[in-house]
């Protein structure tokens, strides 16, 4: 065997071996400090929130930003307090209208009289309105394309002079039933 | 056409020195053979030598065109200056007139047909998808590199170390066409070794039953490696054999890198080794003479081929025979549930009824399993009437042994290093029947061609179509025939396209990421990939999302450490924590610096449960056993009185206990099952996702259309955080913004 194959080779191989298993071998600790804490974004899915929604779609609680209620009456419709807010977002800020379809309860509007609703888009006085009837109504409005912003959200506010307040606190404002941008 | 010249320099080059290589050898041990085997043998034992140097040179990131230039035209000067190139040895009796007639016939066609596909574009999913991909890696970083992110860089890549040195001058196709010398080889070395143990006729008729056989000749001629591993082992079986017959010593040390060479080559050609000491023993044990000399020369000579894999592995992944056996060489790179995973998979191919469907499918379908043999091997059964000969029992013992690893694997190709032994006792089957032999050669000659072939095989078997002339000398370019032809090619060079250098690309679907150089992270090759893949998968998968909460109180107390302990064992599940969170009264208690954590098993990944995101989660990585532990030394002591865990949906059988070490150290018992509530759904999970993806260093999808969740990221672009680059063919490459 050493004719075939010299012994200083096998010791050679050897000592190669070794000082590579000796030197090289990966280290990998077992133990692990805490690492970089993320910070989880929190709100509904971007991709939920579209430009356009009515109170009855399973999205709509993804617009909702304050002052509208959790429940779905008559299975189109919701009970706002005296802020309402929904958020949108938008794929263009072009030749694009408010739109809100809402009315006013006949029991409320004989308790409140005339209610003035002031129109925001994104912090900024779109229109103020008065209305002296209870009944449907139905809110449009061009906005202009710099208060917008493709993308991101849209914030609109609807700031009604007054509500009606109910012996238990509740606050009933108008009652909504879509809302948002079109063109 | 220069890029033709490119393509043969590198085969041919890579072929001659392998060549001079392996004669040198044959002569430095002064064995006495046969001029063509001097020639076929001197070929495949030169590609074990000329396989180790590149190791060497990829181990010391010497290659460099000059470097193999070189390394190859020296080896080529001694070997003319020794005059290796003139044979010593006697030649055969000519073959008779019929049969060299029909053999050469044969012969020149198929292999004419195999060369053209060889040289052509490569466009193998294999190929051109990881066996290159490896290689042209090394080529760029000129040798070897901790590849963590593609299991296969961790397989033995004797035969694609072969490879590089080709590609290094002509890229993909030179490659392929290293692999067709060894399909040349095989049969040739069939016939020669018919013709010394005098059945030249059935060596004839086997040569040419594996050379057209369908699946045979598409592998050959493309960079895959399984003909190059059935033609290592038949070389071997063929040393032994002489040896068996000439008792030479130095066949001895030949035998042995051979032998170790098959394990270099393929994983499941290891069995060479076993084979050939066995083989040796026993004919020496029969022969009453000593066994360990001859047996410790085969083991070291072995040895010198595997331990170089063995060791590097053990270096760079801590497992020397990665991917494989990860529960006892446990490593960060490959999950234990993977390789189960795989290994079932493989097993049980997806559109296989039952194991009954095996014989039609790899002989006459072939859809399912990848390939087809031809309709001539359902005659194999006839094989058995070779066992009256005692060479036919020496091929049916080879083709058994060899075709073991068949069970691990049930896909066509996997018979390929069995089928040499099995063509050659299937003709000497028949080798008594007048006219049988050449019958059946002719008639599988015929129905192996490719326009009858697609008559009565599966439409989409693996199998050579057409010939690829204009192809393969580039009348047609590369680019062109790849883009008309291969779609996951398109993907390759859209990532090309868009993904800057040292860019990394998640994807799901294997593509053909040699003709990329940026790096493609294929979801289930890694474990790294594979937590990528969930995190991309929880805003998806309701399962995989934190929302069952596991409160464990108990009266306050000073701790040193605290660890939830799995009581539960078996599966199917797997266990997995999304957060490890420890409170004192209602206050949660800020993750310190100084904390340290540790997990068993899949100690790697337990930050996964400490880093507040919702999308990660630190996960057992294999089925429940009673034991596993998540821990936390708060590096002192610590005032604790409640540890929450946040848990995905996805695991019913785990059952908890929280234990503590106490102020003394000692460890006891603190809580037994913990109070189960719902946590409340997290939002905004596909953002968080393509954020945490991208913080781990991937900053592009590739998604198919038959991906799940494909849709979903084509229409909530902006809930995902992502924007389509291109498409092409179903692949859709998204930048995370």
């Amino acid at each position: 065997m050493a004719r075939l194959i010299p012994v200083r080779f096998l010791f050679a191989a050897v000592a190669v071996a070794g000082w590579l298993a000796v030197c090289s071998c990966v280290n990998i600790p077992t133990t692990y400090a805490p690492p970089i804490q993320r910070k989880p974004i929190l709100g509904p899915e971007v991709g939920d929130i579209g430009h356009f929604i009515a109170m009855s779609d399973a999205r709509a609680p993804a617009h909702i930003v304050r002052d509208i209620s959790e429940a779905v009456e008559g299975g189109s419709w919701r009970w706002t307090r005296q802020y309402p807010t929904l958020r949108f977002v938008l794929p263009t800020t072009k030749n694009l209208s408010l739109v809100m379809d809402f009315s006013i309860s006949n029991e409320t509007f004989v308790l409140t009289g005339p209610i003035v609703i002031s129109w925001w888009v994104n912090g900024r006085l779109l229109d103020k309105v008065r209305y002296d009837s209870p009944g449907e109504k139905h809110f449009q409005k061009p906005v202009d394309a710099s208060w917008l912003k493709a993308g991101a959200d849209t914030v609109v506010t609807a700031e009604l002079d007054k509500v009606w307040v109910a012996p238990d606190g509740a606050k009933l404002g108008i009652i909504l039933t879509r809302g948002g941008f079109q063109q | 056409m220069p890029e033709a010249f490119h393509i043969l320099f590198g085969a041919s080059f890579t072929a001659l020195v392998s060549l001079a290589l392996g004669k040198l050898l044959l002569r430095r041990l002064r064995l006495r053979l046969y001029r063509i085997e001097e020639h076929l043998l001197g070929f495949v034992a030169g590609s074990a030598c000329l396989s180790a140097l590149v190791f060497a040179l990829a181990a010391t990131r010497l290659v460099y065109k000059g470097v193999l230039l070189a390394t190859g035209a020296l080896i080529l000067a001694v070997a003319v200056r020794q005059g290796v190139h003139r044979g010593r040895g006697e030649s055969f009796p000519p073959l008779p007139r019929w049969w060299r007639g029909m053999f050469v016939a044969a012969f020149a066609v198929f292999g004419i047909f195999y060369f053209f596909h060889a040289m052509a574009p490569e466009m193998s999913p294999d190929g051109s998808g990881y066996h290159l991909s490896i290689v042209a890696r090394h080529a760029r970083e000129r040798g070897f590199h901790q590849i963590t992110t593609n299991m296969y860089a961790n397989l033995s890549q004797g035969v694609e170390l072969l490879y590089l040195f080709a590609f290094v001058f002509g890229r993909h196709s030179a490659a392929a066409l290293v692999h067709f010398s060894f399909l040349i080889v095989l049969p040739l070395e069939m016939l020669s070794y018919a013709r010394r143990f005098g059945f030249t006729k059935a060596g004839v008729a086997g040569a040419l039953f594996v050379f057209v056989s369908p699946v045979v000749g598409i592998d050959g001629s493309s960079a895959y490696n399984d003909v190059a591993a059935a033609t290592i082992l038949f070389t071997l079986f063929y040393l032994l054999q002489i040896w068996d017959q000439a008792r030479t010593p130095g066949l001895l040390v030949a035998i042995g890198l051979v032998a170790g060479f098959g394990y270099a080559a393929k994983y499941t050609a290891f069995l060479g080794v076993p084979y050939a000491l066995g083989f040796v023993a026993w004919k020496l044990f029969r022969a009453r003479r000593p066994l360990l000399g001859p047996v410790a020369v085969v083991s070291l000579c072995a040895a010198a081929m595997i331990a170089p894999w063995m060791v590097k592995n053990w270096i760079l992944l801590a497992n020397p025979v990665s991917p494989f056996l990860n529960k006892v060489f446990s490593n960060p790179y490959v999950h234990v549930s993977f390789e189960e995973d795989y290994a079932r998979h493989m097993r049980n191919y997806e559109g296989l009824a039952n194991h009954w469907q095996i014989p039609v499918e790899v002989t006459v379908r072939g859809g399912v399993l990848c390939g087809l043999l031809g309709p001539l091997f359902l005659l194999a059964p006839v094989a058995l009437v070779a066992l009256r000969r005692a060479q036919g029992r020496s091929l049916l013992l080879a083709g058994l042994v060899f075709g073991l690893p068949y069970a691990a694997n049930i896909g066509t190709r996997f018979l390929i290093p069995a089928l040499p032994y099995l063509a050659l006792a299937m003709a000497l089957a028949f080798a008594n029947a007048r006219g049988c032999l050449a019958v059946l050669v002719v008639a599988h000659a015929v129905i192996s061609w490719p326009s009858v072939l697609k008559q009565y095989c599966a439409p989409h078997a693996w199998r050579l179509d057409r010939i690829l002339v204009r192809q393969a000398f580039r009348l047609e370019s590369q680019d062109s025939w790849l883009s008309r032809k291969w779609p996951p090619y398109l993907a390759a060079r859209m990532i090309e396209k868009h993904v800057p250098p040292g860019g990394q690309v998640l994807a799901f679907y294997g593509i053909s990421d040699s003709y990329t150089t940026r790096t493609v992270r294929i979801a289930y090759q890694a474990a790294s990939n594979s937590v990528l893949g969930e995190i991309l998968w929880t805003p998806l998968i309701g399962d995989y999302q934190p929302r069952h909460r596991r409160e464990f109180r108990f009266p306050t107390e000073a701790l040193r450490k605290v660890r939830v302990v799995q009581t539960a064992s078996g599966g199917p599940d797997q266990w997995s924590i999304s957060e490890f969170r420890v409170f004192h009264g209602l206050n949660e208690l800020p993750r310190a610096d100084h904390w340290r954590l540790r997990a068993h098993p899949n100690p790697w990944e337990v930050q996964l449960a400490f880093d507040n995101s919702p999308v990660t989660r630190w996960k057992s990585w294999q089925t429940l056993f009673s034991g596993m532990f998540l821990e936390i030394d708060f590096g002192g002591t610590q005032t604790v009185s409640a540890v929450v865990l946040e848990c995905s949906t996805d695991q019913y059988k785990t059952r908890m206990r929280l234990e503590a070490m106490d102020a003394s150290g000692a460890w006891k018992a603190l809580a037994g099952e913990p109070a189960a509530s719902e946590a409340e759904p997290h939002l905004r999970l596909r953002r968080a996702a393509t954020e945490e993806i991208k913080a781990q260093g991937v900053g592009y999808l590739l998604v198919h259309e038959s991906d799940f969740g494909a849709q979903d990221m084509l229409t909530k672009t902006e809930a995902w955080g992502i924007t389509p680059l291109e498409e092409s063919y179903g692949f859709r490459l998204y930048r995370i913004d």
